[in-house]
């Protein structure tokens, strides 16, 4: 019996045809339904000319279409690439580039995203598959099919010859040059993770889980291949219900969810706004966050309020797949200092708190986190430099292929012998949970008509965001340059949580002695600008039209 | 549905400006899907409700806020005129 992720979905349908795997706006698909339709899509892309190995682009928001690309494609052999459809056509030319994908799967949602990426040639001879049904596509593009020429394909089992060390996708992450790079993710690195879960947490057919991050991100993996190898719902959230806590608090409740993984920041304005009742979301049973610290405020709010949930920390890198560490929070903190630890390994992972000559760091001191084991990425696609550098052979294992992943955070072992996140070694940062390296947004200011220098900071910040970046910049002699303008022209590059919230205007920027940009002093002048404009909000405080908690939320910015 | 709509633009004039200074985003439409690009989040939303109160008076209360209300210029003008109507009915009762 084969053990491949596309397995389990035939499993599942096999077993239980009539059963939902996912309700999408409304609209419930049965696993025999996601079957077919991805046994279809898999003969469609092998007639498109895809063969093993070959990349298949999805063009696609996080939908039911989405996941039938996705199994479509592992059926296929082949390997799948989210690609961000929220993100500026500029930057998704630089993904493509690397990927050169065999097919692009499309819908009308982003057929004006298509035609821009086939204008620039950044789409290059990848052949299209509309996922649309019916006429409403117009097929000015040469696609080979939509979806009605797909359905003319068998719907019975396709015998696809990948294994489960093939690559299953690959995920593109910020890359500190200003070129995103590509983390490979290999099947049984999935299988190892999705599997250790559905025991621990006792995932099963009953489970109606909730798909909220996008395709692209790493967590994604786990509520989609978590959902299907339990046989239970996922069900994908609107990405715009968040912009509204009480509308994301609605969708919980009225699915019935039964599990809700996120970063934690989605489940911030619903603690700020107080939206919750007590006992509210009576099927609840698992709340689980990766990507960020969920700060104690909140998950001292959230606990309050729901007594009857376990709150679970994961933690991991993409490169490590999904998480590789674990901690049940087995109380509601004592106060609001209280520190979270990312806990422990999960089953297969090693992580590793290591000194500069690669020894154990003495509990307590803070060393560099290495991670080991199942989950460990093959690499960056196609940057074999790259990947040397972070991917180390790991040192206390006498198989030479062995290897760890030098994530960049530092940590400690407390006494209690979990590990404890400490902050980062580099100038990577998380906003909203996702994973930002200021060098890609410097990288894109140099790069607008009119900057002579730039200079990317992130401040600590108690919002949402956790952080928020912040741009000095010098505008090239003769050139006027406000920050309005400089801001529309970033958002052209980079995608919206990328895009500095505060700028600055500079007339010189500050040197060091070695005559290097001195961040340390850029970031003084951001801080004393944001408490010079807190006293000024302080004094507005009287207008009626701010309710405390919309202040609290815009202070905190 | 048109006829309706045609004294509401002004109004979409004057969000449309609102928006491209407040929050720095230009949108060319007032149908456009303000959503579907991902420019706006909770915190920029919330900045937004801030100034559509302060600019003309009213009160917009979050928790009976519909995702419909924000998807476009258009219906964040429909929005604005709906709660007009609220305030000064309010104002107009003893």
């Amino acid at each position: 019996m084969k053990d491949r992720l596309q397995d389990w979905l035939t499993g599942q349908a096999q077993r239980r045809p009539e059963a939902v795997a996912v309700v999408f706006q409304s609209q419930p698909t049965t696993y025999g339904a996601l079957e077919q339709a991805s046994n279809r899509l898999a003969r469609a892309l092998q007639a498109a000319g895809c063969t093993r190995g070959d990349r298949v682009g999805l063009l696609l928001p996080k939908s039911t279409r989405a996941l039938v690309g996705m199994f479509g494609a592992l059926k296929a052999d082949c390997i799948y690439v989210p690609i961000d459809v929220a993100s500026p056509v500029q930057r998704i030319e630089r993904i493509l580039d690397q990927c050169e994908c065999r097919c692009l799967l499309a819908e009308q949602s982003t057929a004006g995203m298509l035609y821009e990426l086939t204008a620039s040639g950044a789409a290059g001879s990848a052949r299209v598959i509309w996922m649309d049904g019916g006429a409403s596509v117009r097929r000015t593009l040469d696609g080979p099919f939509s979806w009605p020429d797909v359905e003319t394909f068998s719907d019975s089992p396709v015998d696809s010859q990948n294994r489960p060390a093939d690559a299953a996708h690959i995920l593109f992450t910020s890359g500190s040059t200003g070129t995103p790079k590509g983390v490979v993710i290999t099947q049984s690195s999935v299988i190892h993770f999705v599997r250790w879960a559905v025991g621990y947490f006792g995932m099963n057919a009953e489970d109606r889980i909730s798909g909220h991050p996008p395709l692209h991100f790493d967590l994604s993996t786990f509520d989609i291949y978590g959902t299907i190898a339990a046989g239970a719902q996922i069900h994908l959230a609107p990405p715009e219900i968040s912009l509204i806590p009480h509308r994301l608090a609605d969708f919980i409740r009225d699915s019935g969810l039964t599990q809700w993984f996120s970063v934690p920041s989605a489940l911030l304005p619903i603690a700020k706004l107080d939206v919750l009742r007590q006992n509210d979301f009576p099927a609840l049973r698992r709340l689980l966050w990766c990507g960020e610290k969920f700060p104690a405020p909140a998950l001292i709010y959230w606990m309050r309020r729901l007594p009857h949930v376990t709150f679970v920390n994961l933690y991991g890198p993409t490169e490590t797949t999904i998480a590789s560490s674990y901690y049940r929070v087995p109380q509601c903190p004592a106060n609001e200092g209280a520190e979270i630890p990312i806990g422990a390994a999960c089953d297969g992972e090693l992580l590793l708190v290591l000194d500069e000559r690669l020894q154990p760091a003495a509990p307590g001191e803070i060393g560099d986190l290495y991670i080991g084991g199942v989950g460990l990425s093959p690499g960056y696609w196609r940057d074999p430099a790259k990947t040397a550098q972070v991917f180390l052979p790991n040192p206390y294992s006498s198989n030479p292929s062995d290897r760890i992943y030098k994530t960049g955070d530092l940590a400690r072992i407390g006494s209690d012998g979990l590990i404890y996140l400490i902050g980062r070694s580099d100038s990577q940062v998380k906003s909203r949970g996702f994973r930002i390296e200021l060098g890609e947004i410097e990288t894109a200011i140099h790069a607008a008509p009119g900057v002579q220098d730039a200079a990317v900071v992130a401040l600590d910040s108690t919002g949402a965001d956790g952080v928020a970046i912040c741009c000095a910049y010098v505008p090239a002699p003769g050139y006027e340059l406000p920050p309005a303008a400089l801001k529309r022209e970033v958002a052209r590059a980079l995608p919206h949580y990328m895009i500095p919230v505060r700028w600055m205007l500079l007339g010189d920027m500050p040197h060091n002695g070695n005559g290097k940009i001195d961040r340390a002093l850029v970031k003084d002048r951001f801080r004393q600008a944001v408490d010079a404009q807190g006293h000024a909000v302080a004094q507005e405080t009287s207008q009626p039209a701010y309710s405390d908690a919309r202040k609290a939320i815009l202070d905190a910015r | 549905m048109q006829e309706l709509d045609e004294h509401l633009t002004p109004l979409i004039s004057e969000i449309s400006g609102l928006i491209a200074e407040r929050l720095l985003v230009d949108v060319s439409a007032p149908e456009d899907d303000l959503l579907a690009t991902g420019l706006l989040d909770s915190l920029s939303l919330i900045q937004l409700l801030a100034s559509l109160e302060e600019r003309f008076g009213i009160r917009v209360p979050l928790d009976e806020l519909q995702i419909e209300d924000i998807r476009s210029i258009k219906s964040i003008a429909r929005l604005v005129d709906r709660q007009s109507v609220h305030s000064s009915a309010a104002r107009a009762t003893p």
